[in-house]
């Protein structure tokens, strides 16, 4: 299953989602979540390939970045359309237009570009990046 | 000129140059308690305003849907509900702005009395400094985005560009007109003295100030996002031993049937 990745900008306001009365501060380099719902807390903000989460005491949950590997596509069909994706480990993706994809390529990772056939949905496009 | 809300034109320069510090200032100005939470609100919609186009406008939420609609079955998740009200907070400040108009402070220290009114116009259609100054031709190529082209040096119009659909501001070329006889006046001008026309109630709405505020925000954000040079090393040195050893756990991209490398 494909599943779009939050940013980190996301993380800051996710936890509210979950727990309403959750508190999330930075702390330095690094997003602190307090929370009394801290199981739920952890199985959703846990299993995000770009951070790794780490219990603290008995109610906060430490998310520090991780450098994971990555892949850039650009998804090309036939009538011109086309999405910048960037393919995370686990089945995660970030949608960007295909210019913004392009335009990071060069900062140094390359970028594969990925015909799909007429009528291919986007989500069909991105479960065969999974496979 | 118009007297649109001031959130209205913060939104319209946002749109116009697909900024989305500028957006964040906007959504400070509708929600002065959400502090940094509008800058990870418009942080957080960047790439999917880039995905969907920019334009800023009742549409939004019908565009977001038919994305959604297509990506239904792949999204249980939290991120999901936060994306569909963020969507609905953009509808907010397309459909009820603050009604906040920046207002002119009486005599204002530094600043010649003529040129004051138009600077405080300048300031409620969002302008920075570095936006008159760079429309001015004073300062030319700061940054590779945030400066608005507002006519002169930067020869655009008020439509909002041939680029990017959506409003415009009203009224910005013949602001930038009544303004060029004071280039050098500008030149000279203090932020502080700019920041100084406004009423004091006014101030912390401020563009330059909000955007001081937000890039401070950013900066914190920058620091918990990007991995220490030990996390960084360490992954490197992970990855080169993932390669060495075996090719078949690294990730890569399968290659696919008829697949063009870029």
């Amino acid at each position: 299953m494909t599943r779009l990745l939050p940013s980190f900008a996301d993380l800051m306001l996710l936890p509210t989602l979950v727990d309403p009365d959750a508190e999330v501060r930075l702390e330095h380099d690094r997003i602190v979540v307090r929370s009394a719902q801290q199981t739920l807390m952890r199985q959703t903000l846990a299993v995000y390939p770009h951070v790794a989460a780490r219990v603290r005491g008995d109610d906060e949950l430490v998310l520090e970045p991780l450098v994971p590997a990555r892949a850039r596509v650009v998804l090309v069909w036939p009538a011109g359309e086309t999405v910048g994706v960037t393919v995370w480990p686990n089945g995660f993706v970030s949608i960007r237009r295909a210019d913004a994809t392009l335009d990071a390529s060069l900062e140094g990772d390359g970028v594969t570009l990925v015909e799909c056939p007429d009528g291919e949905t986007l989500a069909e496009a991105l479960a065969r990046l999974e496979t | 000129m118009t007297h649109a809300p001031y959130v209205t034109h913060l939104l319209a320069l946002a749109t116009r140059t697909r900024d989305p510090l500028r957006l964040a200032v906007a959504l400070r100005v509708q929600h002065p308690e959400w502090g940094a939470r509008a800058t990870y609100t418009a942080y957080g919609v960047r790439d999917l305003l880039d995905h969907l186009g920019w334009p800023l406008d009742t549409t939004l939420p019908n565009r977001f849907e038919a994305f959604a609609q297509e990506l239904a079955d792949a999204h249980p998740e939290p991120l999901w509900a936060l994306r569909r009200s963020q969507m609905r907070q953009l509808l907010s400040l397309i459909e009820r702005p603050q009604p906040l108009t920046l207002r002119q402070r009486r005599g204002a220290p530094g600043v010649d009395g003529a040129l004051a009114p138009l600077l405080v116009a300048c300031a409620d259609r969002g302008l920075t400094l570095a936006d008159i100054r760079h429309a001015l031709g004073i300062e030319l190529g700061l940054s590779r985005s945030g400066l608005v082209g507002v006519g002169g040096a930067a020869g655009t119009d008020d439509s909002g560009g041939p680029d990017v659909a959506g409003p415009g501001v009203a009224g910005l070329t013949g602001l930038v007109a009544a303004l060029a006889p004071w280039r050098a006046e500008v030149g000279g001008l203090e932020l502080g003295h700019y920041v100084d026309v406004l009423r004091r109630s006014d101030r912390e709405f401020h563009p330059d100030v909000l955007r001081a505020a937000t890039l401070r925000d950013l900066a914190a954000l920058g620091r918990a996002s990007m991995p220490s040079p030990e996390q960084r090393l360490e992954a490197s040195l992970a990855e080169l031993v993932e390669h060495d050893d075996d090719d078949e756990d690294a990730f890569v991209v399968p290659a696919r049937r008829g697949a063009m490398q870029a």
